[in-house]
């Protein structure tokens, strides 16, 4: 063995680890080797120091001071697992107790929530509902008062409020007749109505209605003054005979639907985007019957439809709807069959159906 | 008149160690029976902390905070080994900790100049108590341990473990593999190289003389 490998062997040599071969050879090379033998006794000398260090003592109270510690800890375990949970008549109570404050601490809170934190429903409503829109800006509409009050309120016809209806509801005039519409329209009203705006409904129906007597009051007074709007915003079946004295053109009917009052326009605007065209004329004959054939001849050639036909004495009353673009032609054939005269000519649209109405009288 | 045998002795009896009783009182919440046990360990823990240190004051700390640790976990000792060894081991986990926050710190606050440095063939330069050519008795006693000590001290964590257990404190090898949870063999081997590099760094101080 080389010096390093006794070397190594030798601190278990000094603890007698070694076999007893190992041991004979290391005595052997130590007689003879300077060098590890000065080696060995350097390691026994450390040995002997190390195992001399003298103990150090503890402090005093050494003892004292770790229990005091060990007390505390124990102190606090003690109140905390036995005192306040270990006693099931303790523990549970207090449990219970803490369950029911939960409880209502979450009542309480989720009942007096602030409003914002609730999810904003109705405004994704209104987005996603066009017609809800539509009913807010109806509703939302401050009607006129009653000193502009409009002609068309002002109507003696007892069916104002279903015509108004109409107007807001905006039926397309292919649907039917006029009994299919008043028939119809009520319902998609209620429909289209929303929620929101339900409430506005009956509230506008009595301002009207509020508005209703003022206006019939008024109509005596006022009538030679709006009778002829009268006449142009309701197509009604038998006309005042006053208006058959009152020459209205064309012009006279444009300039009286500019007196309608800004806020009722407005409204019809905004629920009533399409304005119906009407044609009424009058027309005296010598023949009743006669005439009737003719003009029912004449409204078959422009493939009329008819939505009314009303015969008195003396008197009947033809309501039908036709292309637009047919209505002068229609108008130049009934000029031939007696005395004319042509008392609204309203054509919105030039596209689109007219609504002409004939009133035929018996020429005395 | 026989007397009625102890419980606790009993116990001791059977599983070989003395604080097997007093640590089942204590498993069992009577404070007072760890009192015994402080009583009786005290100065061997403090002793195996500050051969681990080399500082008197912080091995008292770190024997105070073992004693709470072991209180506080005493619950789950089994009675695998004897109570003094698990006892030592939760010392020995103190004073790493303490040596590693301490080393820790003073990197941060870096090093006096006056601080021995460590080179790399583990030679020390500048050690403050080093006297060439003083004799190994002029020292006296009190110095002499100081620099046994300090020298404990230089030596790897691993090996300084092992010396302290073996050496000092004559815990046997099986023990210490079982406290270091190493095998024999490692224990030995790491025994020899601390007591090489011991001698070694007592030559550098003493020289010849030893």
């Amino acid at each position: 063995m080389t010096c390093q490998e006794i070397e190594n062997l030798l601190p278990a040599y000094l603890d007698d680890l070694l076999s007893p071969e190992e041991r004979r050879s290391i005595t052997g090379h130590l007689a003879s080797c300077h060098r590890c033998s000065r080696v060995l006794k350097g390691l026994k000398k450390t040995q002997k120091l190390v195992r001399g260090l003298e103990e150090v003592e503890p402090p005093p109270f050494f003892e004292q001071r770790i229990m005091s510690r060990v007390r505390e800890e124990a102190g606090w375990k003690h109140r905390i697992r036995q005192r306040l949970f270990y006693p099931l008549y303790i523990k549970v109570p207090i449990q219970a107790l803490a369950m029911l404050l939960v409880a209502v601490l979450a009542i309480y809170v989720s009942q007096t929530g602030d409003p914002e934190m609730k999810p904003p429903a109705p405004f994704f409503q209104s987005l996603t509902e066009p017609g809800k829109g539509r009913g807010t800006v109806e509703s939302s509409h401050t009607p006129a008062p009653p000193s502009a009050v409009t002609p068309v309120t002002r109507a003696p016809a007892g069916d104002l409020l279903k015509k108004n209806q109409e107007r807001f509801v905006a039926p397309p005039l292919e649907t039917g007749g006029k009994e299919e519409r008043k028939a119809a329209s009520p319902a998609p009203t209620r429909e289209e109505t929303p929620a929101a705006a339900r409430p506005a409904a009956p509230v506008m129906a009595a301002k009207e209605k509020d508005i209703l007597p003022a206006g019939e009051e008024a109509l005596g007074k006022t009538m030679d003054r709006a009778g002829r709007q009268d006449a142009e915003k309701v197509p009604g079946p038998l006309l005042p005979e006053r208006k058959r004295k009152e020459k209205l053109a064309d012009a006279g009917a444009a300039e009286s639907r500019k007196t309608v009052s800004e806020p009722s326009r407005s409204r019809m605007t905004a629920v009533a985007p399409r304005e119906q065209s009407v044609i009424e004329l009058t027309i005296q004959v010598r023949d009743m019957d006669a005439a009737l054939r003719e003009i029912d001849a004449h409204l078959a050639q422009v493939k009329a439809r008819i939505l009314e036909r009303q015969h008195h004495e003396g008197t009947a009353f033809l309501k039908a709807e036709i292309a637009a673009p047919n209505a002068t032609a229609l108008l130049d054939k009934l000029k031939a069959l007696g005395r004319f005269n042509l008392e609204t000519r309203s054509l919105a649209q030039p596209e689109g159906n007219v609504t002409v109405g004939i009133k035929i009288v018996r020429d005395p | 008149m026989p007397e009625n045998p102890d419980p606790v002795e009993a116990q001791n009896r059977t599983t070989g160690d003395d604080d097997a009783g007093f640590v089942a009182r204590c498993q069992r919440g009577e404070t007072e029976a760890f009192t015994v046990l402080v009583r009786r360990h005290q100065k061997k823990m403090l002793n195996i902390a500050y051969r681990m240190i080399g500082d008197y004051d912080a091995a008292c700390d770190v024997v105070q905070e073992a004693f709470l640790s072991a209180y506080r976990a005493i619950e789950k000792f089994r009675g695998d080994a004897r109570f003094s060894t698990w006892l030592c081991g939760i010392v020995l986990n103190h004073s790493r900790n303490h040596l590693t926050q301490k080393a820790a710190r003073s990197r941060r606050e870096a090093g006096s100049l006056d601080d021995p440095v460590k080179l790399q063939d583990g030679r020390f330069i500048n050690e403050p108590l080093s006297r060439e050519g003083a004799t190994f008795e002029q020292l006296e006693k009190r110095e002499l341990e100081a620099k046994v000590q300090e020298c404990i001290g230089f030596l790897d964590g691993e090996q300084r473990e092992v010396l302290v257990l073996r050496d000092i404190q004559g815990f046997s090898y099986e023990e210490i593999g079982i406290l270091l949870k190493l095998p024999e063999g490692t224990v030995k081997s790491r025994l020899f190289r601390a007591r090489s590099a011991l001698k070694d760094g007592l030559f550098r101080i003493f020289g010849d003389l030893i």
